[in-house]
């Protein structure tokens, strides 16, 4: 009796679970063939009648959104935005399967590089914003030449140049946070160029100061401080072109062999927190805030929890430039907006990209310490702010933004923290590090090509 | 003759008796939705290439080689053995300790104590594992400890030293393991009567003696049912990897359940998760059928 209805559950589970194939009663129908030739107007979106437009962002955009949404809803009375923010790691790996599934929302954020927005892409599920860009201007209010982030071919297949899918308003990048008093306690002005950088390091460890914070149990962290000393010395375009999957790019180089070895030999000479791989980034971010260390190497991000601890104490420069003079380093546009390409409402949802990406709102991303990419002269609110704004400036204008490494691949995070955690504890080269970068890299080319 | 009837009586047609079936039916269908269901639901998916948005590509065993021929799957697996020493033997030899001294003396406020070094076992393991990465962390209580005695040359980042990551994360399992072991064993020990270990002291056995030869055998099924349940854990691990050091530094902790998750919920190599899984299923099932084979062989 046992084994006849163990047999019998057996079976019905074999039956139930292997009679379709995974996903393929998916539908990526596009609602969206409409194209836009002018700016939508409030007509357009009252023409939909009562509406709810869903919106998926990520915790970063919880304020952004808390002065948009009304603005947004007063304007467009018709429409009420049902807002749903999630964690970055939790919005990473929720909203693909979200927009796939039934009830996707229409607007969401992605990630650039093919693990998000590729993906997306590739799978229809988010709209061609071309149209949108051209009827908004976008390219007049913004650095175009930046956009190449979020463009892709139709099929998904390439990215970097074709169709625009995404945009964001503000800019994020690492670039060297200051503790101004530590600096002229120990005589040192800002550095201007990545040799006075060195010799700051020096003298601040000489004084038995941190002269580098950082908290890196989270892994993504070195790879940020690793990204500004490479965009000191690899031209910034060779960087973008290995993300983007150019061909014959490469991550085996001699400039980046220097960055590497630079990056052990500040780890040799004690210039980051000691123990920084038990140290969690918003702990460290925590211990520079409160007046520990000289130097914070991170993303403007932290600007927040950096300017309520060190107040005017806080300063913030680009990263420091090398021979070539251009300043380098990672960073990107924000997480992209996107609209489904199930979207029932597309007028309503390009309103509401339209008002985040409009001019005028730079000055509120701004009121907020975010760095509005929009080339408008904007009124910063602490010196702090100002600092960032100019070398926002200053990125854009040297094309400096290396976008993240780990936008090459959909791997390319997990290979590319562990080694380089790996490299910094000396358990492997700089050439075991850039081939095991290269491996990833080439494998993923190829599996695209097939 | 009598042969015969009996016979008849044993060739008799039975009847089939609905009610025990009804009455399992509940628990019958909640298992075969939740347990049966998904088990072969994750056989199908590892045959499929499928990134949970576009149709899934039939594969073959495609998944399992890309998996086992990956080589930090076999060290994730060589991790979670490390992990069964601390999961699983150190919290037994722990609990038979506990055990031995309390059967012997009686400590006042017995319960009390009992709760207290129960409590690990009921914390969410969140909790514990970022406790545990403040108690570790480079300025955390060990090492003022350390440097307090006047031994800073062994302070480290413990969870961030690729030397010592794996052995702190398996005793954070330690400490939350124990507690299970411990009360277990006491309620097994329960059992002994106190005649017995009356008689046995007036004898002169020693405390070692009474455990070899009274203790052991009265709780070898709990045992056995700690050594199972805590291997299980050891193998599966994942809370509290994934909350103390995601795997890291390095790949120095990770274990296959980061894997699993990683491919299924981050890459959405779901086929290679769902090999992953079974290949995992496979390994925690022949350890604990060998481990039952083995009581059902010294119990005959």
């Amino acid at each position: 009796m046992k084994t006849k209805v163990g047999i019998a559950l057996i079976t019905a589970s074999l039956m139930v679970a292997g009679c379709s194939s995974p996903g393929s009663d998916g539908k990526n129908s596009a609602n969206t063939a409409e194209t836009i030739n002018q700016p939508v107007t409030i007509e357009e979106v009252a023409a939909l009648g009562d509406i709810t437009l869903d919106v998926w962002a990520d915790a970063g955009e919880e304020n952004t959104m808390k002065i948009l949404i009304p603005k947004y809803e007063a304007m467009y009375p018709n429409v009420k935005v049902n807002l749903t923010i999630k964690g970055f790691d939790d919005l990473m790996s929720t909203v693909v399967p979200a927009l796939a599934g039934e009830g996707a929302p229409d607007v969401a954020q992605g990630n650039q590089g093919y693990g998000v927005d590729g993906a997306l892409v590739k799978a229809g599920l988010i709209r061609k914003l071309t149209d949108v860009a051209t009827a908004y201007k976008w390219s007049s209010i913004y650095n175009s030449g930046d956009f190449g982030q979020f463009t892709w071919s139709e099929d998904g297949s390439q990215y970097g140049s074709g169709e625009l899918f995404g945009m964001s308003p503000v800019a994020e990048f690492v670039g060297v946070f200051y503790n101004k008093k530590k600096l002229a306690k120990l005589g040192v002005s800002v550095p201007t160029s990545f040799d006075e950088f060195v010799v700051a390091l020096e003298t601040a460890k000489k004084a038995k100061e941190t002269p580098i914070v950082l908290g890196n149990s989270d892994k993504w962290p070195a790879t940020h401080v690793f990204g500004l000393i490479q965009g000191a010395f690899t031209p910034s375009s060779e960087t973008k072109d290995f993300i983007t999957g150019t061909p014959g790019s490469s991550f085996v180089s001699a400039t980046n062999e220097t960055a590497l070895n630079t990056l052990r030999d500040w780890i040799k000479k004690g210039y980051f927190t000691e123990g920084y791989d038990g140290v969690s980034a918003d702990d460290a971010t925590a211990k520079f805030a409160a007046g520990e260390g000289v130097f914070y190497m991170g993303g403007t991000w932290f600007a927040g929890t950096i300017g309520e601890g060190l107040g005017d104490d806080a300063g913030f420069i680009a990263n420091p430039a090398a021979g070539s003079g251009k300043r380098a380093g990672t960073g990107s546009y924000g997480l992209g907006w996107h609209i489904s390409s199930k979207t029932d409402a597309l007028s309503a949802s390009v309103a509401f990209l339209g008002m985040i990406m409009d001019a005028e709102f730079a000055q509120d991303l701004a009121s907020l310490n975010r760095i509005p990419s929009a080339k408008s002269t904007l009124k910063a609110s602490s010196s702090l702010l100002k600092d960032m704004q100019e070398a926002g400036s200053r990125m854009f204008a040297d094309s400096g933004l290396t976008f993240y490494l780990d936008w090459a691949t959909d791997t390319m995070y997990d290979v590319y923290t562990s080694k380089l955690q790996e490299f910094m504890a000396g358990r492997i080269d700089a050439s075991e590090m850039m081939q095991a970068i290269q491996d990833n890299w080439t494998k993923f080319q190829e599996s695209r090509s097939n | 003759m009598l042969t015969k009837s009996h016979n008849e009586k044993k060739w008799r047609p039975r009847r089939i008796d609905l009610l025990p079936i009804i009455f399992v039916s509940p628990a019958l269908i909640f298992f075969a939705l939740f347990v049966i269901y998904p088990i072969f639901q994750t056989i199908w998916l590892s045959f499929w290439k499928w990134d949970r948005i576009s149709p899934g590509i039939w594969v073959g065993i495609e998944n399992y080689k890309t998996v086992l021929s990956n080589p930090e799957i076999y060290s994730a697996f060589s991790h979670s053995f490390v992990f069964i020493v601390f999961y699983s033997a150190i919290p037994i030899f722990i609990g038979l300790i506990i055990t031995t001294l309390l059967l012997r003396v009686r400590v006042r406020g017995e319960g009390f104590f009992r709760a207290i070094l129960f409590i690990p076992q009921i914390i969410s393991t969140v909790v514990v594992a970022i406790s545990w990465r403040w108690i570790y962390a480079a300025d955390g209580p060990i090492n003022n400890f350390l440097i307090l005695l006047g031994a800073e040359k062994i302070a480290t980042a413990w969870l961030g030293n690729f030397d010592t990551a794996l052995i702190a994360v398996g005793l954070i399992g330690t400490w939350t393991n124990y507690g299970l072991a411990m009360i277990l064993f006491l309620s097994g020990a329960q059992r002994i009567s106190q005649d017995l270990l009356d008689a046995d002291r007036i004898d002169g056995a020693s405390m070692w003696q009474e455990f070899r030869y009274i203790l052991l055998p009265s709780i070898r099924g709990e045992i056995l049912i700690v050594l199972i349940v805590t291997m299980t854990l050891a193998l599966r691990n994942f809370d509290i990897v994934w909350n103390a050091t995601q795997g890291g530094p390095g790949n120095a902790t990770a274990v296959p359940s980061i894997f699993i998750y990683k491919s299924a919920f981050v890459n959405r190599y779901v086929g290679e998760a769902a090999a992953t899984s079974f290949i995992l299923a496979i390994v925690i099932f022949s350890i604990t059928s060998v481990l039952l084979l083995s009581r059902r062989e010294s119990d005959d």
